[in-house]
C-alpha cells in the first residue's frame, strides 16, 4: 500500500489542474492515444476474452496511462503522480489470496487466470440495492441460507424507525451499523455467523462508513469496500477512510463504478481505465482484491450488454494475468427477481467475466439494484450455480454462448423496458425464509434451456 | 470572403466535428461580415443538437459533449456581445440552476444532463457537487432561474432533494421555479412524494421534461 503521508504530500504541493480539463482533454485524450498505439479494439462478437496478447496490451496501457495522467485529488485539484517503479513496486506486494470471515464460514479466496477450471467464490447480496428496514434481516438470512454463497454483500437500509437515511447526519451513521448488524443477524438466524460480509453500503462519508464496525457488526474479517471516485480520481474521504482501515488492520476491497460513454469514452477505451483504476486501488486502499459494477449505460442503466460485459471480463483477464491480485464483480441484471430475462442476463454476464477469471461474484441483484426489496437469496443460488458451471466451459464456448444468449435480451435492456420482476416478500415464505415453488421451478426451466446451449450443471 | 450560407455550413461542420478553432474561426467570420447573430446562434444550435444525436447512439462521449458545449458557450458569448451593442438580447429555451445534491460526490451524470441541456439551448448554471440545499435555491433566485435540476445517486443523499421543494416553498418562491430531479434512486414515484415537477430517467428524458417545464 502506498504511503498515506506520502499521497497527501503529493496532493498538497502538486501543481492545481483545473478538473474540467483533466476530465475533459487529458484523460480522454490520453486513452485515445494509448487505444490507438497497442490497437486496443472492441469487437461485440469477442465479449469474452479470446486474445490474450490484447489483453496484455490493455494491460500495459492502463499501466502507462497512470504514469501520464496520475489520479486527481477532487480535495486539491492536484495530480498525484506516481513512477512506474513505484507501481511496480506495490504490484509485487499483492498476495495472490485472501482469507475473508471467521471460524467455520472462514473462506480463503484464491487467485483464478481467464480459463480456469475452478469455480469462482460467490458472495450472494443486495449489491447495495437498497432494502426496508421491516425486511432487511430476512432478505439477509435468504443469502445465508444459501451454501453456494460464502459472503453476503451487504444491502442499503432504506429508513430507521421510519426515518430516511440522510447523509453527514446521525442517521446515517446509525444507518450504517444497523446494515451490518442486521447482516449479522440473518447469517446468525441462518446458523453462519461467521460469514464475511462486504460493506457499508448505507453511508457515503467516511464517518458514517467506519461506524460500520462495531459489536455484533462489521469485524476486522469483513470486507470494507473503499470506493475510488470516477475516472482516475480520489478525494480526501477516500484516504480518510483508507486511514481507518490500514491503521486498524481491516481487511479492504478496493471498488469502483464506471459508466460506459462518460469520460473514459467507449468499450476498448473504459476497459483500459477500468485496469488503471484497479491497479490504483490496490496500491491507494492497500486491497488484495478489486470489485467493479459493470460499466452502466447513461442512457438505458443497464450493464448486461455486450459491451459492458466485454469491459469487465476483459478488465479481469488483464489484472490476472499482471498481477497477482483479486477481482470480483458486481452482478447487475436489468431485469428484476423471477424473471427469465434475469437468469439470461446473469448468464452472459457472469458467465463472461468467470472465463475472464473473476475471483468473487458479487450479486446477483436485479433490477441494476435500483428498486425496493427486489433482492433474494434465490438469486445468488443462481449466480453461484452459473459459476460453477460457466468454469467448465472453454473460453471460446463461453464466447459463444454469451454472445448468441446477449441477442436474446439486449434490445430489452438497452432501450430499458426490462421487467422489474418481484419484490423478496412476492417471492419468499417469510416465515419459513425459502423461495416460492413459482421462482423454484423457473430458475429448473431456464436451467434446462441453458443447458441446451452449452451450459453443464452440477446441481 | 465566404458566403453567409458557406459560413453558416462553417460553423456547423466544424462544432459537430467539434473543432474549436474553426467554430472560433466561423463566428469572427460573422461578425466582421456584421451579418445577423440569431441566424448563426440558431445552426449551431442544430449542431449541438446534432452532438447530442451523436452522444445517444455512443458515436460519441461525455467529454466532446461537454467541450462542444464550452464552445457553444464562447460563441454565444462572442455573438451576445455584437447583439448588445445593437440592442437585441439573445434568446435561450430557459435557465436551469442543476447541481449534484449535498453529499454527493457522484457528478457524472449530472455533468451529462447539464452537456446536453445546454446542446438543447437552455442556459446551464451548473453548480458542480456536492451542493448544499441553500446553494442550489439561492442559485436558482439570483439567476432567475426557470427550473431548479438536482440529483442524486445515493439512497442516502436522495432526501435533500425533497429540501429543495421544501426550501423553495419556506422562501415563498416555489412558484417561481419548477424542480426536476433525477439519479439512480430517484423514480417517479419518489419525485412525486416529494413534490417535485419532473422527473427524469436519463439525460434524453431530462431534456424533453425541461421543454415542457419551461413551456407550461
Amino acid at each position: 500500500m502506498l504511503d498515506i503521508i506520502n499521497l497527501y504530500q503529493k496532493s498538497v504541493e502538486a501543481d492545481k489542474i483545473e478538473e474540467k480539463n483533466f476530465d475533459n482533454r487529458i484523460l480522454p485524450k490520453r486513452l485515445n492515444e494509448l487505444a490507438k498505439e497497442y490497437d486496443i479494439t472492441y469487437n461485440p462478437d469477442e465479449i469474452v476474452p479470446q486474445d490474450m496478447d490484447m489483453v496484455d496490451s490493455m494491460f500495459k496501457a492502463a499501466m502507462e496511462l497512470i504514469v501520464d495522467v496520475g489520479i486527481y485529488n477532487i480535495s486539491t485539484n492536484s495530480v498525484i503522480k506516481l513512477e512506474e517503479s513505484e507501481i511496480k513496486e506495490q504490484l509485487r506486494l499483492l498476495p495472490g489470496e485472501k482469507t475473508y470471515g471467521v471460524g467455520n464460514e472462514k473462506v480463503t479466496v484464491v487467485q483464478r487466470q481467464p480459463g480456469d477450471k475452478r469455480a469462482p467464490t460467490t458472495f450472494g447480496g443486495a449489491n447495495g440495492g437498497v432494502i426496508s428496514e421491516q425486511y432487511y434481516a430476512k432478505v439477509m438470512e435468504s443469502y445465508a441460507r444459501e451454501p453456494l454463497a460464502s459472503g453476503i454483500h451487504c444491502g442499503s437500509v432504506a429508513t430507521l424507525h421510519g426515518m430516511e437515511m440522510k447523509a453527514r447526519s446521525p442517521i446515517e451513521m446509525l444507518g450504517a451499523r444497523a446494515e451490518a448488524v442486521w447482516t449479522r443477524e440473518g447469517m446468525r438466524m441462518a446458523g453462519r455467523p461467521g460469514m464475511p460480509m462486504v460493506g457499508i453500503m448505507s453511508s457515503v462519508t467516511s464517518e458514517g462508513q467506519i461506524f460500520g464496525d462495531g459489536p455484533g457488526a462489521m469485524r476486522p474479517e469483513d470486507m470494507h469496500l473503499l470506493c475510488l471516485l470516477n475516472d482516475m480520481k480520489i478525494d480526501w474521504d477516500c484516504l480518510k477512510k483508507a486511514v481507518n482501515t490500514s491503521q486498524n488492520s481491516l481487511t479492504v476491497d478496493g471498488c469502483m463504478c464506471p459508466i460506459m460513454g462518460g469520460y473514459t469514452g467507449g468499450p476498448a477505451t473504459t476497459a483500459i481505465a477500468n485496469i488503471a483504476e484497479g491497479i490504483v486501488a490496490y496500491m491507494v486502499f492497500g486491497a488484495a482484491s478489486y470489485s467493479i459494477c459493470p460499466p452502466f449505460n447513461p442512457m438505458s442503466g443497464e450493464g448486461s450488454s455486450a459491451a459492458p460485459t466485454f469491459v469487465s471480463a476483459h478488465t479481469g483477464a488483464a489484472l490476472k494475468r499482471n498481477t497477482k491480485g483479486l477481482y470480483s464483480n458486481y452482478v447487475f441484471p436489468s431485469a428484476g427477481a423471477c424473471t427469465e430475462m434475469m437468469i439470461d442476463e446473469i448468464a452472459v454476464y457472469a458467465g463472461a467475466i468467470t472465463a475472464g477469471g473473476i475471483d468473487i461474484l458479487f450479486g446477483g441483484a436485479g433490477t441494476c439494484g435500483t428498486e425496493v426489496d427486489a433482492y433474494t437469496g434465490m438469486d445468488s443460488r443462481i449466480t453461484a450455480e452459473i459459476g460453477i458451471a460457466a468454469a467448465k466451459m472453454s473460453m471460446a464456448d463461453m464466447n459463444e454462448f454469451c454472445v448468441e444468449l446477449e441477442k436474446t435480451y439486449a434490445p430489452t435492456t438497452t432501450a430499458g423496458n426490462a421487467p422489474k420482476g418481484k419484490k423478496f416478500y412476492e417471492c419468499y415464505d417469510l416465515e419459513k425464509v425459502t423461495p416460492s415453488q413459482e421462482y423454484v421451478d423457473l430458475w429448473a426451466k431456464s436451467k434446462a434451456k441453458l443447458t441446451d446451449l452449452g451450459m453443464e450443471f452440477e446441481f | 470572403m465566404s458566403s453567409e450560407n458557406e459560413i453558416l455550413q462553417k460553423a456547423y461542420d466544424t462544432l459537430v466535428a467539434i473543432d474549436e478553432d474553426g467554430t472560433a474561426e466561423a463566428v469572427a467570420e460573422w461578425i466582421s461580415a456584421d451579418l445577423d447573430p440569431v441566424t448563426l446562434l440558431n445552426k449551431l444550435a442544430e449542431a449541438m443538437t446534432e452532438v447530442g444525436v451523436r452522444f445517444e447512439t455512443m458515436e460519441y462521449y461525455l467529454p466532446q459533449v461537454m467541450i462542444a458545449a464550452e464552445i457553444m458557450n464562447s460563441s454565444s458569448n462572442a455573438l451576445s456581445e455584437k447583439m448588445a451593442a445593437s440592442g437585441e438580447t439573445s434568446a435561450t429555451k430557459g435557465t436551469v440552476v442543476i447541481g449534484t445534491i449535498e453529499g454527493d460526490i457522484h457528478d457524472l451524470g449530472k455533468n451529462i444532463v447539464a452537456g446536453m441541456l445546454q446542446a438543447s439551448g437552455f442556459k446551464v448554471v451548473d453548480m458542480g457537487r456536492d451542493v448544499p440545499v441553500t446553494t442550489m435555491v439561492q442559485a436558482a433566485k439570483d439567476n432567475n432561474a426557470d427550473i431548479v435540476a438536482g440529483s442524486a445517486l445515493m439512497s442516502t443523499t436522495m432526501p435533500y432533494l425533497g429540501d429543495i421543494v421544501k426550501l423553495l416553498e419556506g422562501m415563498g418562491i416555489r412558484e417561481n421555479h419548477k424542480v426536476m430531479v433525477g439519479g439512480a434512486p430517484v423514480s417517479q414515484d419518489y419525485a412525486d412524494s416529494i413534490g417535485a415537477d419532473a422527473y427524469a430517467l436519463n439525460s434524453h428524458q431530462a431534456v424533453e421534461a425541461a421543454k415542457k417545464l419551461v413551456s407550461k
